[in-house]
Formats: C-alpha cells, structure tokens, sequence
C-alpha cells in the first residue's frame, strides 16, 4: 500500500502575549491511500491544529515548520498560499465538528453545494443540481429533493453534518480530514454518520484522517491509529494491536479510565491523574511524565525516544527502551486486566 | 427501601403561542430510593434536562406531581419550599457557564451557606470552605483564585463542593462529566462515588454516555420524546434491553475492542428525533421503530411492567 500523503517532523507555534504556545512539536506519520487512520487525543492535545497545518489554516500568527508534507509526493509545506489554495478543498477536504458554524445560514444548503461545484467545474445549472442531488444521495440524506432548497437552520445536527460532508465530497478529493464530526451529535447519529464515512472509504477508496478523542469510534472505524499528547505522537499502531498491546502508559491509562458495557460496577474506573500539560511551557522531558504513575527520573528531564515493538507499532517512552528492559511493566494490573479482557474477547467468538 | 424522590405524572409543556406547544415532558412517573443512583438516558431534545428542571422546580410542571422525601413541593410557595432546597442540589454540564467569572472559588461555594442563612461567622464559612476543597481533592490555596484559572475538570470539580456544602441528601447531576475529557470523567466518577458511599447520597444522573450510565446507575430509565419508553435495574436494561428504541441506542454504543465491534450485530436506529411540538401519534417511536405494526400508529403503549421492576412501553410486549 503507498501513502498518499506523509508528514515528517511537523512543528506549530503560536506566538502569543504570553509567549510561544508550543501545540505541535514534531510529528511524523503517513497516511496509506484508501486507508482510515484514527488520530486520538485529549483537548489541548495538539491533534486540530496538527490537521490544520497540514493545509496551513491556521491563524497567520502560528509559525509552522515542517521537514516536509509530502501529499502525492509533493512538497505541499513549500507551496506559495496560492498553490495551497488549489490543494485546499479539492485535493484535502475538511470537516469540523460544528457543522453550523461552517454553513452560510442565508443560503440553502443545496446552493451551497452546487457553488462548490460551479467554483471548480463548468456545469450547466440544470447538471449541476443533479450532481448535488447525487451526492446528498450518497451520503444518505433523505428526500434529498426536498432537503436541496432548505436552510441549515431547519435541519438536524446529522443533517447538518451529512450536507459539510456532501460539500467536503464535492470535488472529491484524495484526503477527508474529519475533526470529530460525531463529537457534538447523538450516539444514534453518530452510528449513522460513520457508517457513511466507511461507505466512502469502500466505495470512493477516499483516504480519511478521523480525528477524535473517543477511542471507541476509533476501534470501530478506522485501521491504524495515533495517539497523541502534548503536541506529539505517544504511539502509533494497527487498531488490532494497539488495544491488544497497548504499550504507552497513557494509552493505557486512557483505556482504564473508560467504562466497557462490561465492567463490573464494583470496580473502580482508574483515572489518569492530574490535567494535561500547558503548552506555553511544557515540561522538559516526556510530556506525560507529571502524569505517570511510572515516571523515572529520565522521563521527567530528556524527551523520550520513540521505540519500535515490531508491527509497525511504535511507543514514545522511556521504559521500552534497551535499558529499561529489567523494569516491571508499567500499570502491572491495568494490563493484567486488559489481557483478561483479551482472552474473554477471543472465547466469546 | 425508602423513597427519596417520587415523581408522578410529570408533564411539562412550553407554550409557542398560536396553540402550538413543546411537548418536553409527557407524563412521567418514577422513584428515586435513598441512597441509590438513577441514571436517565436518551438523545438530544428527549426531555432529560427538562426532568431535572421541573423537579427541582426551576421550571413549573404544567401537571403531575413531585414529592421530595414525602413531602409534595408540586405547587408549594417559594418561601415554604427554600428550606426544603438544601436538600436537592444541582450539578450542569458546563463548568464554564455554571461558575460565576467575577467571584472568588471560596465565594462560589459559599453562597449556598449565605443564601439558606446557615452562618455569616466568616472563620467558620472559610473552614466549611476549605473542608469542601480538600474533599474535591483541591488545596486551600485555591480559594482565593477565580474560574478561569482552572481547567474544565478543576472547574467540575468546584461545582461539585458548591452542591455538596450544605450536605444535601439528593444530587441532580445533569450531564456533568460530558464536557470533560475522558481521563477527567473517571476522576470526576469516582470521586461521585465515594460520596455516594460515605454521605449516603441520592443521584438522579442524567448523560448520554450509556456505558457511563450503566457504571453509575442502580436503575436506568430510557427516555424518548418527552416520555419513559423503558426503566429497570441498570443490570436488566444493559442485557436484556426491550424496547426497541432501548436496543438501538445500546447497538450504536462504539465499542472499545475492535474485535467485538467487528463481530457485533448491528441494530441501527435510522433518521432523526422528531419535533417535540408535533409528536407523532400512537407511539411516538413509531417514525424510527424497524418493528412497527399497524396498532403503533394509532394506539399509544402505555409504560406496564414485565418481568419485576423491568418495565416497558411497547406494544411489542402487550
């Protein structure tokens, strides 16, 4: 499989009154054409700004550095704003989570859609509707005839949502990047909302960056998964794998503070401690040491290494590393319950 | 088991004008015992927020009945129901609305004390403070500080003391960990929970999170359009869900293990709530129900109890 597109130490900056805000600080990953790659992480965590930097739509006061943002193997981090321009949109599309705010609420959502089609294609009115009609078909908008000469305003949050991705979908684009497009709407919406998303990954083959701080939606939808925290990649891993073997601290602790269907109610839910680090000056060595119940010394002065665990699953930490090996496993009982967790998994199918 | 909460009836309705109306809440019934937690679930617009308004009687119930550890508050005067307040306190959703900008943390969880007049000693309210603070696992330093300076989950946590200094027996938690960040729900859980064990504390927790709910929760009831479509011991609903709205709400629950969610059947609730101000007739689920029969559309199913306490409004069980 080969990546669409590949990211290599990426760096954004926001200077602000009270100093640099630090959001992301070197990350690299690729995304594999036609594949769904879950980004995963807390508010503050560095994951929106991250995706918005791809396609550089971030405030003019954010400086980005970027070894390079390889999209179809090019350099798009060298583009002039008006190259990007024609990457934006057409070639990586993006929808947020409040669909409401990014609607024109004077227009009808049908000429909304169709405006993105006459910017970019030379249609007659009368093709231009029918295409519209055919992609609010396909992202199953009922009564799409009906819905083409509504305002936002007179439909649902999903509605809503499916129309952002209709628009998104318009000149289909190699990259959907999804920034928690299910976060604000229920979880029956929600169900129906990612469904749509893998039947354009299946059927349009389109690639999508899925980001979210649910790591629930992630088992479900996507294929691969990275998790990040304090402006960096902690682990990176298949879905499979990640929550087979989880091996960064915080993505274990991430996993024991979520309640499954089948926890039992006298146990307690393990909490990660404390609140996440503030990027206007964040700590010296691995951003999630103050937080770690395992935290060495070293974890708390040099930033962690990023090791490989083979499977092309990679943990950002200390205690994977050569040295570290005599160590007890970090959180010994949160994984002796996850590998629990595994075997009741395997028995039950 | 005593009664902490009963509820009958409720129904509360808000006038649009021209004789159109919301249908929020149709009457509801249902109990709340001492000590336990009572979770109510349902989608955006399901009348959940509206519950925890009328029975704390922010909101006036248009019919229907509230009875708070036997007493019935329904229509009782402001001034005969204040001492009877600081036995039901609230928690929101936003610790960011909820947490007034221009006062102090200690002022903030001091005026529950000003407001039911129970000391103006100021040694002693800073001393009630401070025990509050170190039970929600913040310092005293933090008194003195304002809102902003804390984190969302800091934030939970001050709303938190607020509600609990005047040692009420009842908490009506209206979605309060939704807005926090996952590692920070089950902090904010946990520490509701051990209170729950050490001050014997009544919870009406209302989320959309079904698997937190079912942590927390002793019952459940299922919410849809302004009425309760199911209600049983949280253990009963989880695993032999019957309504059929019930069933897929639970089926689109992400999983977290990409094996059972790959393996799971799924039972998909299609299109959106409908307007409350024109709920559809019969059975107000009947828009979305994938087993809808002839008499759905015309009879409405009245909430009848099926196995025990396992009660359920369907037609499908009559």
């Amino acid at each position: 499989m080969s990546a669409i597109l590949e990211v290599n130490n990426l760096k954004t900056t926001f200077h602000t009154g009270n100093g640099a805000v630090q959001a992301v600080r070197g990350v690299s990953f690729h995304l594999n054409e036609g594949e769904i790659l879950g980004i995963v992480g807390e508010s503050g965590s560095g994951k929106s700004v991250m995706s918005m930097s791809l396609i550089r739509l971030v405030a003019p006061t954010a400086k980005i550095e970027a070894g390079s943002i390889l999209y179809k193997g090019k350099d798009i981090s060298t583009y002039s704003a008006r190259q990007l321009r024609s990457i934006r949109g057409k070639e990586i599309a993006m929808i947020f989570q409040d669909p409401m705010s990014s609607l024109n609420p004077v227009m009808t959502v049908g000429a909304q859609v169709a405006e993105m089609l006459s910017e970019h294609s030379r249609l007659s009115a009368k093709e231009r509707k029918a295409q519209v009609i055919a992609l609010f078909n396909r992202v199953r908008i009922p009564e799409a005839e009906k819905r083409y000469r509504q305002y936002p305003h007179e439909l649902s949050g999903g509605m809503r949502q499916r129309v952002m991705m209709a628009l998104a979908l318009a000149m289909q684009p190699g990259i959907l990047i999804a920034d928690e497009p299910t976060t604000a709407l229920d979880v029956t919406i929600q169900d129906q909302i990612l469904k749509v998303m893998r039947q354009l990954q299946s059927e349009l083959g389109t690639s999508i960056l899925f980001i979210t701080h649910d790591l629930a939606v992630v088992a479900d939808l996507c294929s691969r998964v990275l998790v990040m925290y304090g402006g960096q990649i902690m682990e990176d891993a298949s879905i499979d794998d990640i929550f087979a073997r989880p091996l960064h601290p915080y993505t274990l602790g991430l996993m024991a503070s979520i309640p499954s269907l089948e926890q039992e109610k006298a146990t307690r839910l393990v909490p990660i401690p404390g609140s996440p680090p503030d990027m206007l000056n964040p700590p010296a060595g691995c951003p999630f040491a103050p937080r770690c119940p395992e935290a060495r010394e070293i974890c708390l002065e040099n930033p962690a290494p990023l090791v490989d665990a083979g499977k092309g699953h990679h943990s950002r930490c200390w205690l994977l590393t050569e040295g570290a090996r005599e160590l007890d496993h970090p959180f010994r009982t949160v994984t002796d319950a996850m590998y629990r967790n595994r075997e009741r998994t395997e028995d039950t199918l | 088991m005593s009664i902490m909460l009963e509820v009958k009836n409720l129904t509360k309705h808000f006038p649009l004008g021209k004789g159109r109306v919301v249908h929020a809440v149709d009457d509801l019934s249902f109990v709340l015992k001492k000590g336990k937690t009572l979770g109510l679930v349902g989608e955006s617009g399901c009348g959940k927020s509206t519950v925890a308004r009328t029975v704390t009687r922010i909101y006036e119930p248009t019919a229907g009945h509230i009875f708070l550890d036997g007493q019935d508050i329904t229509s009782m005067n402001q001034k005969t129901l204040k001492p009877l307040r600081r036995k039901m306190q609230m928690i929101f959703q936003d610790p960011y609305a909820s947490l007034n900008a221009r006062m102090t943390v200690r002022d903030i969880i001091a005026e529950p004390l000003k407001a039911h007049d129970v000391t103006a000693n100021r040694k002693e309210i800073d001393e009630l403070v401070f025990d509050m603070l170190a039970l929600v696992g913040l310092g005293d330093e933090h008194a003195r500080r304002y809102a902003h300076e804390f984190s969302g989950g800091q934030r939970q946590r001050i709303c938190i003391a607020r509600a609990l200094i005047l040692r009420p027996d009842i908490v009506i938690c209206d979605e309060p960990i939704s807005a926090l960040d996952v590692s920070i729900q089950a902090q904010i859980v946990n520490m509701l929970k051990d209170f729950q064990n050490e001050r014997n504390l009544t919870y009406l927790f209302i989320a959309h999170d079904l698997s937190m709910v079912r942590y927390v929760s002793d019952d459940v009831g299922v919410m849809y359009l302004g009425q309760l479509v199911e209600y049983s011991s949280s253990e009963a609903i989880y695993q032999n869900p019957l309504h059929p709205y019930t069933k897929g709400l639970l089926g689109s629950i992400p999983i977290p293990n990409p094996v059972l969610a790959r393996a799971r059947v799924k039972s998909e609730i299609e299109g959106d709530l409908p307007s409350p101000i024109d709920p559809p007739h019969g059975c107000r689920f009947h828009t979305r129900c994938p087993y809808k029969m002839d008499i759905c559309m015309k009879v409405e199913p009245l909430l009848e109890k099926q196995d025990g306490e396992h009660a359920v409004a369907c037609h499908l069980y009559g």
